[in-house]
């Protein structure tokens, strides 16, 4: 048990994996993509906490209900098949099965990727080795530690709709609204509080 | 040759803080809207073929930020930039696609900006917007096709994809982010920015 | 060093007729703290941000005027300098902080002002300890409370060793006790202050100097409203517990007014959303005649309204007319056209909200809002109306205001629960105070 992942310079971790990902998006290989899947499961077995595996694992159940339902598609769309129950045969499994592994293997290099990098020391090491400039650093920063406080406002507007009467579906206009109000106001308030505190580019 | 018009929307602090806070927004709700298609829909239609098809059906939130900016903005770059973004809030926050995210979110940047491009930044209505949705779910298309998920597909299954793909794209991150920066402008909102800059939002008289 | 405001005049656009401030000079003394009052609306705000260097560098214009520190004009100082001489605290302890805890955020005000690596972790040290929060050092934000967050705001000005601190309304929203303890360190640290505050008496005995914008002064609070009796029990509590916080037992009868008071945190949120379902709890709640778990939200929402922190998530108009008109419309059903306008007009007219009647709900002041949003609540005919901190933000004549329709309304028969920092007013304008979190 070691947590050497952790450890390895964000900004260098985070462009091998991306630049990686993107790579093997031209390569179509069933044992490619078991074997990357394979590999990056090891790392994260080895190189992280257990608490990064049970977090590995929740995200792996609606993954493997997709990766499912992606086996299908092939299955009954790929290799010449043209429908469902409608001349399923090697080809179209394989090709299924292509499609399946081939998300995990993506799936793998982002878990590598989300579970262990700290998003204070990627946008840290984003500024030293790719100059991201100091203002879309610390605004992304800004915008990312709103988040709770973000989910709490959308459910206060859902309930607030609700409460004078207005039905909000789930996927109602009206709180995304009021959540797009509020992002102009905080946005501004925000990046006043922080010229206040001397930022400067 | 008038310089002005190519100039490059100059970043205020707040801007990126409001470009990134809608990242965050949508990423939300987009993940949630994920979660439950997945959980609620895809097991549904999976043993027909038609699983990861559920996920298209709301594909246009994820162009939404990158098309939505710039209406508001009205300046070169803004769509790419906020595009890019969106997709490097997605791998902060800490989603399962961080590798493949930010291609993706850059590609469906650059295609909202080719649009907005090709009418010099002058001309930001229904027709342009649309247009941005099309081609930015053209791009997302291009790109998943490189990606070799569907190379092998039956052609009209991949078609069926395409259409609604699209028309998630128009309905969203066209007639949707228009309706809402068009009412945001008129709640007065977005006095500061050039959408905004012609609705106070108070009347003449006062 | 002094910080002196010459002739100030300033508009937030550049076309506008009636300038917001119009030749306004203050000087406020080195190690002093002055306190500014004055009505609401009068441009206090707006005055602290033009003298913290904010406007007109980050909105509105400035025609004439300047700031001087120490006799040099602000406007000539980069952010970071002047970030060193002067800085503000805000009205919303959510929205000023970047980083998720105190430590990352003290390190990006020292990079900000450029202070050297290696020099950076003695004085955050020094900053944190000065104020006795080294325990809070590496807590998340969100997890702190209101005055804990106040207190990391005050820490960033104290590691960036500005001199004159600026504060909008920085306490409106904790209690009594964190505010004093922090008006008790911003003394001792000998700085020299501008407070802008709604809520004179917190900073009693503190204060050297006090200067009304508009020649207003807050008058004592002597609002004695004579309270009516109240009717059989329309709401009441017993052991009940949410999430881990006890309750305790409550009865409130039909017509009552009830302040709930306690600390940020104790959870009087966590009961206004217990009461209309948002909550899963144990204990018992008698809602009118029936224990509420047996009730649909649909049918509690028809008898209960609320208005909650953040009045801007409950607007649905684009202007405050047809803002309370949705409302009118919702339990007038019957009614014609011209009999809701009236009475839309009407209730405008309660708060003096008529001349905005076509704005933008989202343009009006916080207090407006606030104002705005109950107004939308009343307009029915709930029987039961839970108000998270209606005075926030207000002055006198808008809380006397408030609290006379709360009154008017409960004579009518209106069961009132707010829940309020202000203890004076829980203990003026209410039948009961309802202490929790004790």
């Amino acid at each position: 048990m070691s947590d050497f992942l952790f450890r390895i310079n964000p900004f260098y971790k985070f462009t091998f994996l991306v630049v990686f990902a993107t790579v093997i998006t031209f390569i179509h290989s069933f044992w490619m993509n078991v074997w990357v899947f394979g590999a990056c499961i090891f790392l994260l077995l080895t190189g992280t906490r257990p608490a990064q595996h049970i977090k590995a694992l929740k995200i792996l159940i609606p993954v493997t209900v997709f990766a499912v339902s992606l086996f299908f598609s092939g299955l009954f769309f790929g290799g010449g098949a043209t429908g469902p129950f409608g001349g399923i045969s090697t080809a179209s499994t394989q090709s299924g099965m292509n499609m399946a592994t081939r998300f995990y293997s993506f799936v793998g290099i982002g878990l590598l990727i989300s579970l262990t990098t700290d998003p204070y020391a990627l946008v840290k090491s984003l500024r030293t080795h790719a100059k991201l400039p100091r203002k879309f650093a610390y605004g992304m920063l800004a915008a990312i530690h709103l988040l709770p406080h973000m989910k709490t406002e959308y459910q206060n507007a859902r309930l607030a709709f609700r409460v004078r009467g207005v039905p909000v579906g789930p996927l109602s206009l009206k709180p995304i609204f009021a959540m797009l109000v509020n992002a102009f106001r905080w946005s501004e308030m925000l990046s006043i509080a922080m010229i206040s505190r001397g930022f400067y580019e | 040759m008038k310089k002005s018009l190519w100039n490059l929307y100059v970043w205020q602090l707040k801007d990126v803080i409001l470009a990134s806070l809608i990242a965050v927004l949508f990423a939300v709700v987009c993940y949630a809207t994920v979660h439950s298609v997945v959980f609620a829909v895809t097991p549904l239609v999976t043993p027909f073929g038609f699983g990861d098809i559920a996920i298209e059906f709301v594909f246009g939130i994820f162009f939404f930020s990158a098309i939505f900016s710039p209406y508001i903005m009205q300046k070169p770059g803004v769509a790419t930039v906020v595009g890019t973004l969106t997709g490097l809030i997605q791998i902060l926050m800490g989603s399962a696609f961080s590798s493949t995210v930010l291609v993706s979110a850059l590609v469906q940047g650059l295609s909202a900006e080719a649009v907005f491009a090709m009418f010099r930044y002058r001309k930001f209505n229904w027709f342009t917007m649309l247009l941005a949705a099309l081609a930015c779910t053209v791009g997302s298309f291009v790109l998943a096709w490189y990606r070799g998920l569907w190379t092998d597909l039956d052609p009209g299954f991949v078609a069926t994809r395409f259409i609604i793909r699209a028309v998630s794209a128009l309905l969203i991150s066209g007639i949707a982010a228009k309706f809402l920066a068009d009412r945001l402008a008129k709640a007065g909102v977005l006095k500061s920015y050039p959408l905004g800059a012609k609705y106070k939002g108070e009347p003449d008289e006062s | 060093m002094n910080l002196d405001a010459r002739g100030l005049t300033f508009k937030y656009f550049e076309n506008a007729r009636q300038p917001v401030i119009e030749d306004f000079s203050i000087s406020i003394e080195s190690g002093k703290i002055t306190l500014l009052v004055g009505k609401s609306g009068c441009g206090k705000s707006t005055l602290g941000y033009i003298l913290a260097g904010l406007y007109p560098e980050n909105c509105g214009y400035l025609t004439e005027g300047g700031v001087y520190f120490g006799g040099v004009n602000l406007s000539t100082f980069t952010p970071d300098k002047r970030a060193a001489c002067v800085s503000m605290m805000f009205q919303n302890p959510d929205l000023q902080f970047c980083m998720n805890h105190l430590e990352n955020e003290l390190y990006f005000c020292l990079e900000n002002i450029g202070v050297p690596e290696p020099e950076r972790p003695p004085r955050i040290k020094t900053a944190v300890n000065t104020l006795g929060i080294s325990h809070l050092l590496l807590r998340s934000f969100n997890s702190l409370s209101g005055g804990e967050k106040q207190k990391c705001a005050l820490c960033c000005i104290l590691a960036i060793g500005a001199k004159c601190i600026i504060l909008d309304e920085a306490f409106a929203n904790i209690n009594k006790e964190s505010a004093r303890e922090i008006i008790g360190h911003i003394k001792t640290l000998g700085f020299t202050v501008l407070a802008i505050d709604h809520n004179v008496a917190l900073w009693e005995g503190n204060v050297d100097r006090t200067v009304s914008m508009d020649g207003t002064y807050p008058k004592t609070f002597d609002f004695r409203p004579t309270l009516h009796d109240t009717g059989a029990e329309v709401l009441s509590v017993r052991s009940l517990q949410v999430n881990g916080i006890r309750y305790p037992d409550m009865v409130f009868p039909k017509g009552s007014i009830t302040a709930i008071v306690g600390k940020s945190g104790s959870g009087k949120t966590t009961f206004f959303r217990t009461i209309i379902k948002q909550c899963k709890y144990q204990g018992e709640i008698h809602f009118f005649g029936r224990e509420l778990s047996r009730w649909r939200s649909k049918h509690v929402f028809a008898k209960c309204g609320i208005v909650f922190q953040n009045p801007s998530n409950q607007f649905l108009a684009l202007n405050a007319f047809d803002e309370v008109l949705f409302s009118v419309n919702r339990w007038h059903t019957g009614k014609d056209k011209a009999t809701k306008e009236k009475k839309t007009m009407e209730l405008l007219s309660v708060f003096d909200l008529e001349r905005y009647k076509k704005y933008s709900p989202y343009l009006l002041s916080q207090g407006q809002q606030r104002r705005l949003a109950v107004l939308t609540m009343i307009a029915g005919e709930q029987e039961l109306l839970l108000l998270d901190e209606p005075t926030y933000g207000q002055d006198y004549e808008n809380i006397v205001a408030i609290m006379e329709l709360l009154l008017e309304k409960a004579r009518q028969g209106l069961t009132v629960i707010f829940a309020t920092h202000n203890e004076t007013l829980a203990d003026l304008c209410a039948h009961q105070t309802i202490r929790i979190g004790d």
